[in-house]
């Protein structure tokens, strides 16, 4: 069985990768912007997707590293982790610093994860408690968007049927959405739509775009997650940041596609903010789905109003560029890479390296030329 | 097509629909279609849509005639103004539809002919109801 502490420890890895991955991003695109990408939408989109991917995938990394060691590749006193790698440079003189402070920083997490899992000290407690009832909290949420939108597919007349995929047709929801469950997708379209011919194209195009871009699937992944990241604000500002670029790379690609008018496209976008502002009880929870619109107001991020404005002002630029697969490879090969040494770096150091030893040494010597200090000298 | 919750209300489209059926008696969605306003950009296919939901919630219901149904209002409109009325009443006006009319006869807007003729029906009914 795995030990508590080790799914803590991944947990606590997850998080940390996680900001720091967000931070690779905004390098990358400003790195993009700079190159003239800055409306290569689905190369931004399919960037940002790969990079979650990849720390979805770092224990991945871990093993790999951990084969390397096994296979004798690597001498055994080589070392990737950030603590080993501080140790190393104090030795060295680097820096200055107090061996046992220095031993109590890189401590700190490993007093911290103890805490949590033995409840030891009463900010454990605290912090064990805020993070098993916000979990707790977030899962029930999550069962109940998903109970709702069920009961949203349900309470739907059915229109059309193409294999696995279903248009539906919907008196209760004022905003197209496409959403899916493990064998059939759905597109609902509200069902006074059917008398706007122009506005029912436009949002069948645009919710299936959507499928073909596999944005709903991911939106799931990211609804399934937040019961777990519910506290990390990193979380939500890449939510919301793959909310952004999955409209606007999903205009982008609609457009070009099918040729539609961008007047007649941004008419429709406000049309459909116009009825969504009536408000829709059941968009109040957010239910783990794609929406031509999202009026629902996020905990980071940008409003919903802001989020039109860019769309139409990113529709009514026109600059539609070219969504070069060399770019996104060579992002993604190098940032990738960045990924993987991190996740091996934020690990926990392996066993007593030579350097470890010494700095225990040292703060030892440290510690008993302190008491050596302030013992009373023999009498004569 | 799945059967569904037969539905108390319609949507601004669907009565838009049930108007022109009540209009007609009975009709095929072309005589539906034809009787919309000339400007209404509707294609076919969602008309009969429309008219197939309209057959789900049970507002109207359909033979086949040859190759082309010919739908027929199962609510009069009469029921449906009433069970709107009703709705309305609870709704927004506590349940006491003398509320409602005090506020539609208040209505600055009601001309001398229109409040002569809601006299009349009141009195028509309360003469029928001491009969």
């Amino acid at each position: 069985m795995i030990p508590t502490s080790a799914v803590l420890d991944a947990y606590l890895n997850f998080n940390i990768l996680l900001a720091f991955v967000f931070g690779l991003w905004i390098v990358a695109r400003f790195a993009l912007d700079r190159m003239g990408m800055k409306h290569a939408y689905v190369t931004q989109l399919r960037l940002l997707n790969g990079l979650f991917l990849a720390v979805a995938l770092s224990p991945v990394f871990v093993l790999c590293y951990g084969l390397i060691f096994k296979t004798g590749v690597v001498s055994p006193d080589f070392s990737m982790t950030i603590s080993d790698i501080i140790v190393a440079q104090y030795l060295q003189g680097r820096f200055e610093m107090n061996p046992s402070q220095l031993e109590a920083v890189l401590g700190f997490r490993n007093s911290m994860t103890s805490d949590l899992i033995n409840f030891d000290s009463q900010l454990g407690i605290i912090v064990s408690a805020f993070l098993i009832s916000g979990m707790a909290f977030f899962t029930t949420r999550l069962a109940i968007s998903f109970h709702r939108l069920h009961k949203i597919i349900d309470s739907s007349f059915a229109w059309r049927r193409f294999g696995n995929l279903h248009l539906l047709l919907s008196d209760t929801t004022r905003v197209p959405f496409s959403t899916r469950t493990l064998r059939r997708r759905y597109v609902v379209i509200p069902s006074n739509m059917l008398a706007e011919s122009e506005d029912l194209k436009i949002a069948l195009g645009h919710e299936l775009q959507h499928l073909r871009q596999s944005d709903i699937e991911w939106e799931i992944a990211l609804e399934f997650l937040k019961p777990i990241f519910f506290w990390n604000p990193v979380y939500y500002i890449w939510k919301r940041q793959v909310e952004q670029l999955r409209e606007l790379s999903c205009d982008q690609q609609v457009i070009a596609r099918n040729h539609y008018d961008v007047e007649a496209y941004c008419r429709c976008l406000l049309r459909v903010c116009q009825n969504s502002l009536r408000r829709d009880h059941l968009f109040s929870v957010s239910l783990p789905k794609v929406a031509l619109f999202k009026p629902d107001r996020s905990m980071f991020g940008r409003t919903p109003a802001i989020l039109l404005r860019d769309r139409l002002v990113s529709l009514c630029e026109g600059s539609v560029e070219r969504n070069r697969k060399s770019a996104l490879v060579c992002f993604m090969v190098p940032l990738i890479a960045m990924v993987g040494v991190a996740t091996i770096a934020i690990q926990k150091p392996n066993d007593w390296s030579q350097d470890r030893i010494m700095l225990s040494t040292i703060i030892n010597l440290d510690r008993l030329a302190m008491r050596n200090s302030l013992a009373t000298p023999p009498s004569r | 097509m799945r059967q569904k919750k037969k539905a108390e209300f319609l949507t601004e489209v669907e009565l838009e629909f049930m108007t022109r059926l009540w209009e007609l008696g009975e009709g095929t969605v072309r005589d539906v279609l034809a009787k919309l306003a000339p400007g209404r950009d509707l294609a076919y296919t969602s008309a009969a849509t429309i008219m197939r939901i309209l057959e789900q919630k049970g507002f109207v219901t359909s033979t086949k005639q040859g190759k082309t149904f010919v739908y027929r209002a199962l609510l009069s409109k009469d029921a449906y103004q009433t069970r709107s009325l009703k709705d309305l009443s609870e709704k927004l006006f506590d349940n006491t539809p003398a509320s409602l009319v005090a506020r539609l006869v208040d209505d600055n807007d009601l001309s001398k002919d229109a409040l002569n003729e809601i006299r009349e029906l009141l009195d028509r009914r309360l003469k029928n109801d001491t009969d």
